[in-house]
């Protein structure tokens, strides 16, 4: 009997893929655990064989075209048998018994962003449930084993091992700590701690490093600095022009000055840019409001004020 | 007690011997059992003893009047014994092959079966109805079956499987004993096989399994010829670092649940191995029972490993490849390992 080929489910979160290429042609010969088409999900390529034994009768689905898995792609049978009951329609694919006209439309018409999130049934055997269950442990974030990816007992263990291993470091930290000069998070570290746990929740972190032709910047600040402290009365540093510089940057690339709340990305409609300076007793972020608007003259003064408030500490290597 | 070795076949003769030296109305009826024997006034004073000699000698020693020889009428002479055991004797009656129960089955599941049910307890009917079971012999499709879940569905019938010399014996006394209708199957294949024995009468309780094989790593449950297949499996799978449990229940009602729980709950695997077809088995019907009992054990499905579900093939290469064997248990273990 002629059967559905259908879009393979690759891996825990795949919801569709793409036909990168069909290994055998219309009328070939297939036999089971042979290649038959290289799929393309949002992670990888794999090789994915045949199911079944039988010819390659129809293809349903193009090289290039993206469908939701358990989609129909082609069908597979004898060389002879009469397949226009699959072609029209009449005989529906296993994944689409139990639904009505409707919903087959929109599981064929399903696109990424329109798929909720699929929660997939975990495989896992009953002793290893228990296991689980008995040790607290979340088997979604176990990776079984066994045959289709069931999770079993051995799975469990390691998981179990391996949350005993991070228990037992804890616990080792923790007698460090009481053994050795210990120092409570209090006052202003563990407003600067807060602060910067905050800022890793909800901005984007990013470090570059990489190396500039500096000439262009040597060259501007010599040409204004006389200007600038005839007119403006104030010293331009190489740090006031890369205050600036950063400042019209992130007017150009607007994701860049962006916080995330809850699951919404606010791109700032200002930029507020903070200079983090290094005291004896910990690290303080004066920050330049409205950087990009300010004239420079404006900035450096902002920043000197600044500077001048924090100069009571005699650590302050700016000072 | 003194052990020496004997054979499976000679273990059934001692049994019903001694049984029969212990309890005047004991006796024995079935299909050429005297086979023979009783014609000592033409000069003739030996019996072979029945198809497979396991009655051999009897005549001699009791007489005609309790080794009785029938026509080939499985349904006369099973009603004979239910009736005398009704009236009470405590008969034991030889059906040569368990593939002729189609023809007395009536008297074995709606008299038998049910006269101590019937009757509130006031008639018991202690009779061991004796046959044989298994394939390997060449004997075709009606001579060659493995039926004992026919008896096993049945309420009022008690279901015992010896594998070896010393579990016949012990039970096969014990069936004697009981006061219910108890069928103990004889694997025809296992007739010759040798086994370690006390001389002296023992009995097995019906109900308690035999950890054939200690292991942790699955357990394999498995009744009559299966259970030296097993054996042989865990061997060979010992050798590739794999523990295997070996349970012999030896009877299946009653069945030692207890022991088959026990041995799941270290393992957590389960292969039954069965030489009966699949459908309705006592295969399943184990299976069945971990699942409901000991759900929580389980890290793979249950694997049942039978005969395919056809007639037993004539042809000896098809006879060969129906009965599970020890390559197919390995093979199925190490896939529920793998």
């Amino acid at each position: 009997m002629a059967s559905y080929i259908v879009m393979p489910k690759l891996g825990l979160t795949m919801i569709e893929g793409t036909i990168s290429s069909w290994l055998k042609k219309e009328g070939d010969y297939v036999t089971k655990g042979e290649p038959l088409i290289e799929v393309t999900t949002e992670k990888i390529t794999l090789e994915v064989e045949a199911l079944e034994t039988g010819v390659l009768r129809k293809i349903l689905v193009e090289e290039g075209t993206t469908v939701p898995i358990q989609e129909p792609i082609g069908i597979i049978g004898e060389a002879d048998e009469d397949i226009s009951k699959y072609l029209s329609g009449e005989i529906i694919p296993e994944s689409h018994i139990g639904m009505n006209e409707n919903q087959r439309e929109v599981s064929a018409n399903k696109s990424l962003a329109e798929t909720p999130a699929i929660k997939d049934r975990i495989k896992a055997s009953p002793a290893a449930k228990k296991m689980a269950e008995e040790h607290g442990i979340d088997l979604s974030g176990i990776a079984g084993t066994g045959p289709g990816g069931r999770i079993n007992l051995s799975d469990v263990q390691k998981a179990v091992d391996a949350s005993r291993e991070v228990e037992q470091l804890q616990s080792e930290y923790a007698q460090i700590a009481v053994s050795s000069n210990s120092v409570p998070l209090q006052g202003l570290r563990k407003v600067i701690a807060d602060k910067m746990s905050l800022s890793i929740h909800s901005t984007a972190q990013l470090t570059l490093t990489m190396e500039v032709d500096a000439t262009d910047l040597v060259k501007l600040r010599h040409d204004i600095r006389e200007e600038m402290a005839k007119t403006e009365q104030v010293k331009i540093t190489y740090n006031d022009l890369i205050v600036k510089a950063a400042a019209m940057a992130l007017k150009d690339y607007p994701l860049m000055n962006s916080t995330l709340v809850d699951n919404n990305i606010i791109i700032g409609d200002t930029v507020n840019l903070g200079i983090a300076v290094a005291l004896k007793d910990g690290l303080m972020v004066p920050v330049i409001k409205n950087a990009a608007k300010k004239s420079l003259a404006t900035s450096v003064r902002k920043q000197e004020i600044w500077l001048t408030a924090l100069a009571g500490d005699s650590s302050c290597p700016i000072n | 007690m003194n052990q020496r070795e004997l054979l499976y076949q000679d273990a059934i003769t001692e049994a019903i011997r001694q049984e029969m030296e212990r309890d005047d109305t004991v006796f024995i009826m079935g299909e050429d059992i005297a086979g023979g024997g009783g014609r000592a006034d033409q000069g003739i004073i030996d019996s072979w003893g029945g198809c497979y000699g396991a009655t051999k000698g009897l005549i001699q020693q009791f007489g005609p009047m309790r080794v009785l020889d029938t026509p080939i009428t499985e349904s006369a002479y099973i009603g004979a014994c239910v009736g005398a055991a009704a009236a009470g004797l405590r008969p034991i009656a030889e059906l040569m092959h368990v593939d002729f129960l189609g023809v007395c089955f009536d008297q074995i599941f709606n008299q038998a079966a049910k006269f101590r049910y019937m009757s509130g307890g006031k008639v018991k009917i202690p009779l061991t109805i004796r046959t044989t079971i298994g394939a390997g012999m060449r004997g075709a499709a009606q001579h060659s079956q493995t039926l004992y879940s026919l008896f096993a569905h049945i309420p009022g019938l008690k279901v015992v499987i010896p594998s070896n010399a010393y579990d016949m014996k012990g039970l096969l006394i014990a069936s004697i004993r009981d006061d219910d209708p108890v069928c103990v199957f004889e694997n025809k294949t296992l007739y010759s096989s040798k086994g370690l024995a006390p001389e002296e009468p023992y009995t097995i309780p019906l109900g308690k399994a035999r950890i054939a094989r200690e292991g942790s790593d699955i357990t394999i449950v498995a009744y009559s010829k299966m259970v030296n297949y097993s054996l042989e499996a865990a061997d060979i799978l010992a050798k590739e670092g794999i523990s295997a449990e070996v349970i012999d229940p030896r009877t299946i009602t009653p069945l030692d649940e207890e022991a088959i729980l026990n041995s799941v709950a270290k393992t957590n695997r389960l292969l039954v191995v069965d030489e009966s077809n699949p459908i309705c088995s006592v295969a399943s019907e184990i299976a069945a029972m971990v699942v409901e009992k000991g759900f929580d054990y389980l890290d793979a499905p249950i694997k049942r490993l039978t005969a395919p579900h056809t007639p037993v093939p004539m042809s000896p290469p098809m006879e060969d490849e129906y009965i599970p064997s020890a390559a197919k248990i390995v093979k199925n273990a190490k896939e529920m390992l793998g």
